[in-house]
């Protein structure tokens, strides 16, 4: 499947691979949000490194994806870190960082995974 | 003891029919070698001869040919179908009629004479008889069975259907168009057998099931369709409305960032103001406390320098924040470029080296000179991100070039003519040709600490100004911006203002109505013009000012632009129609769209911003009138 979910301990990792559509997205992630071992205090990655349909997708294609992935947030932590792995998607994942902005969740691009993991990890602010 | 050719089976039946419905049959037996009572018995055996005497007899006596040779009657069949004989009307089933063709046709039913079925084509029938020896009923067996083929149309209770029959003494040849009588025939046949009646309910079962199935699965395909329609209906609201937040987000990103900057500026600028306003203060008590007049005046210069600084120094505030008016000018971008190149050179610092191509004969733009430079800056800027911690260069080029019509058209909106391009070049790594399409995008960064806004504002600039421009990028070669402006070789009356000098004869006796709704102001502009010889009316709105101007004449109005009531377009309209001659001119602290058109003045519209120094506005006023009267 091209949207898929990891779950690592804390981490909520959904990868996005290859070819997807806006529903498998949704629908990956509401299985995770099923999911017995979906964490009470998950925090989130969307890894689009291996995306092949991302450099396709325009502006409002990704200001549509922020917003649906903000509607879902809320069991995320508000915050979502987005691993890019390139320079191009890192630019693309900029744009959804401002897009998200309006719908109430906090989102941050970066090149690496371990980049995503660090930031969720040192700027987690909830009470455990 | 007679040949046993045929029992009386089926001429029983018969007799016994007929003796119910009340037909006599006395004498029918009369010269054959049996009884009455023999003929009613189904065991009697009769030889072919004396049965087909028999039989002569028996259609004698119903009056017609008979329909059958032999059958069997059962009344409790669940299929019935009617059997019109010529007299008797039989309930008889499918099948057993069936049998009845059979039996009629099947040698061993009769050891005189062959039978052989033929199916000659779909719809045909092919019977063939045939009696070795010629006996006395012969031609009434023959006339029986055609009998009996005419009537399996009707048996079957079907439109009659054609029977040809040759008839001989040994032979009778029967052709029977069936046609679909005979395929139903034979599906009746085959459901009545019940192994092919539970095969066949099992198979009407299995469609049934498979017909439910397929209805169950119409329905999910239907439900399916149904729920992607409502989803993509949701879908399209959900874009709808995420399109009108991204366009607020997107003007409210751009305000709080300007706002940001502001706070940065304003941080510094306060400190500014609050110097210039303590060297005022100071100066302000100096002059009360002065006892000769040069001391006095001496003080007065520094108040007005420090407020003049001042004065800049918000001008600087409004241009950042975009509520300065747009200045455009007619310009050399030669020279825009060259004012430019020592902020260019430090910007890039010493690794990057600098070259400045000037293009010869170069027309000249009409372009907001502050704007440009700052669209230089962020370009060169980029450039500079671009090349990196290593060493490169940057060349910056200005060209005339002439796009024709098939540019213009591949290249949106711009119009083919001349224009004059300002080219940044660098030897960076490129633009990768997927991120081509998004360099302008706002938001979009590959930078860190970048706003992802700098290009799209850029680009907002030039197309405001009525240019274009493009990138080209190879990997590993480079990148080129282009910005293509309108060319325009004559100068624009607007922009005369900004660099004729101040008149040193600015007095007048004209007539001026002031407007101005701030008084303190009003009536400083109405002393400075009646210090300097002028006829000077004033009014605070712009009714007071049509009532004051009434009858009276008027060269000139010089009005705010924002006021209570009627704006000051509106006053100069409504004074225009009374006083057709008189000119105007416009005083404001900042751009409104009642006397803008995009971002400029509009041709002929006289505009002195505020604040302004007496020198100033005399000289305006009197080049205006200078101009007017000449």
């Amino acid at each position: 499947m091209a949207a898929s979910y990891e779950i690592k301990q804390r981490f909520f990792i959904l990868r996005l691979e290859d070819s997807y559509t806006m529903d498998d997205i949704l629908n990956a992630c509401e299985q995770a949000f099923r999911d017995p071992d979906f964490p009470d205090d998950a925090l989130a990655i969307m890894d689009v490194r291996h995306s092949t349909v991302l450099k396709e997708r325009r502006p409002e294609d990704l200001r549509f994806m922020a917003g649906k992935l903000a509607a879902l947030s809320s069991r995320f932590g508000s915050r979502l870190a987005l691993a890019a792995g390139n320079q191009l998607y890192y630019g693309m994942m900029r744009m959804a960082e401002v897009f998200s902005e309006s719908s109430g969740m906090t989102a941050r691009a970066f090149i690496t995974i371990e980049e995503a993991e660090a930031w969720l990890l040192t700027s987690d602010r909830r009470v455990r | 003891m007679p040949q046993r050719d045929i029992n009386c089976r089926s001429f029983s039946v018969y007799l016994k029919l007929m003796r119910e419905r009340g037909i006599a049959v006395d004498g029918i037996c009369d010269g054959l070698n049996i009884t009455l009572e023999e003929a009613l018995d189904p065991g009697t055996w009769l030889d072919w001869p004396t049965a087909c005497v028999f039989m002569q007899r028996l259609e004698d006596h119903i009056g017609g040919p008979l329909a059958v040779a032999d059958f069997s009657y059962d009344a409790t069949a669940e299929l019935n179908a009617s059997f019109y004989a010529p007299l008797f009307r039989l309930v008889v089933t499918p099948y057993q009629l069936y049998r009845l063709a059979v039996k009629v046709v099947a040698p061993g039913n009769c050891p005189y004479h062959n039978a052989q079925i033929v199916r000659e084509d779909e719809q045909t029938l092919h019977v063939v008889l045939s009696i070795p020896d010629t006996g006395p009923g012969s031609e009434t067996f023959f006339r029986t069975a055609d009998g009996f083929f005419r009537a399996l149309p009707t048996i079957l209770n079907l439109e009659p259907a054609g029977v040809t029959s040759t008839i001989s003494p040994h032979r009778g040849e029967y052709k029977i168009k069936v046609g679909q009588h005979l395929s139903m025939w034979t599906r009746i046949r085959r459901m009545l057998s019940p192994r092919s009646r539970a095969a066949a309910i099992e198979e009407l079962e299995s469609q049934q099931r498979q017909l439910s199935e397929n209805n169950r699965e119409l329905q999910r395909a239907y439900d399916e369709i149904k729920a992607r329609e409502q989803r993509l209906t949701e879908e399209l609201d959900d874009r709808a409305r995420m399109q009108e937040a991204y366009e607020l987000q997107e003007e409210q990103l751009r305000q709080s960032q300007k706002m940001e900057a502001m706070g940065k500026l304003s941080g510094g600028m306060a400190h500014d103001f609050n110097n210039h306003l303590t060297v005022i203060l100071l100066y302000a008590e100096a002059t009360l406390e002065a006892t000769d007049l040069d001391s006095a005046k001496h003080y007065a210069d520094k108040i007005r320098d420090a407020a003049l600084t001042s004065a800049s120094l918000t001008k600087q505030l409004l241009a950042f924040a975009r509520k300065q008016m747009l200045k455009p000018k007619v310009l050399n971008l030669n020279d825009l470029v060259a004012k430019t190149d020592d902020m260019l050179r430090r910007t890039l610092g010493e690794r990057v080296d600098l070259d400045f191509v000037r293009g010869a004969g170069l027309g000249k733009v009409r372009v907001d000179p502050a704007q440009l430079e700052q669209a230089l800056v962020n370009l060169v800027i980029n450039a500079r991100d671009a090349i990196g911690d290593g060493t490169g260069y940057l060349t910056v080029e200005t060209a005339n070039v002439y796009l024709d019509r098939s540019y213009a058209e591949t290249h949106g909106d711009v119009q083919p003519g001349r224009y004059v391009m300002l080219a940044i070049s660098d030897d960076g790594p490129g633009i990768p040709e997927d991120e081509m399409k998004l360099v302008f995008e706002p938001f979009f960064t590959t930078k860190e600490t970048g706003t992802g806004l700098g290009l799209s504002m850029v680009q907002g600039f030039v197309s405001q100004s009525g240019g274009l421009i493009n990138v080209y990028s190879e990997p590993g070669v480079g990148t080129s911006f282009k910005i293509y402006l309108p060319r325009v070789d004559q100068e624009h009356p607007p922009d005369g203002w900004d660099e004729a000098p101040v008149t040193d004869s600015v007095r007048g006796s004209e007539s001026i109505l002031v407007i101005e709704d701030e008084e303190l102001l009003c009536d400083l502009v109405t002393q400075m013009l009646t210090h300097h010889g002028y006829k000077v009316m004033s009014a605070k709105d712009g009714m007071e000012a049509v009532r004051i101007a009434e009858g009276k004449h008027l060269d000139l109005v010089l009005t705010d632009v924002v006021m209570p009531g009627m704006n000051g377009p509106e006053v100069a309209a409504k004074l225009r129609e009374s006083h057709p001659d008189m000119v105007t001119v416009y005083m404001s602290g900042y751009t409104e769209n009642a006397i803008v058109h995009r971002g400029e003045l509009d041709a002929g519209v006289v505009l002195i911003e505020k604040p302004f120094t007496t020198r100033e506005l005399l000289s305006v006023v009197r080049k205006t009138l200078s101009r007017h009267n000449a």
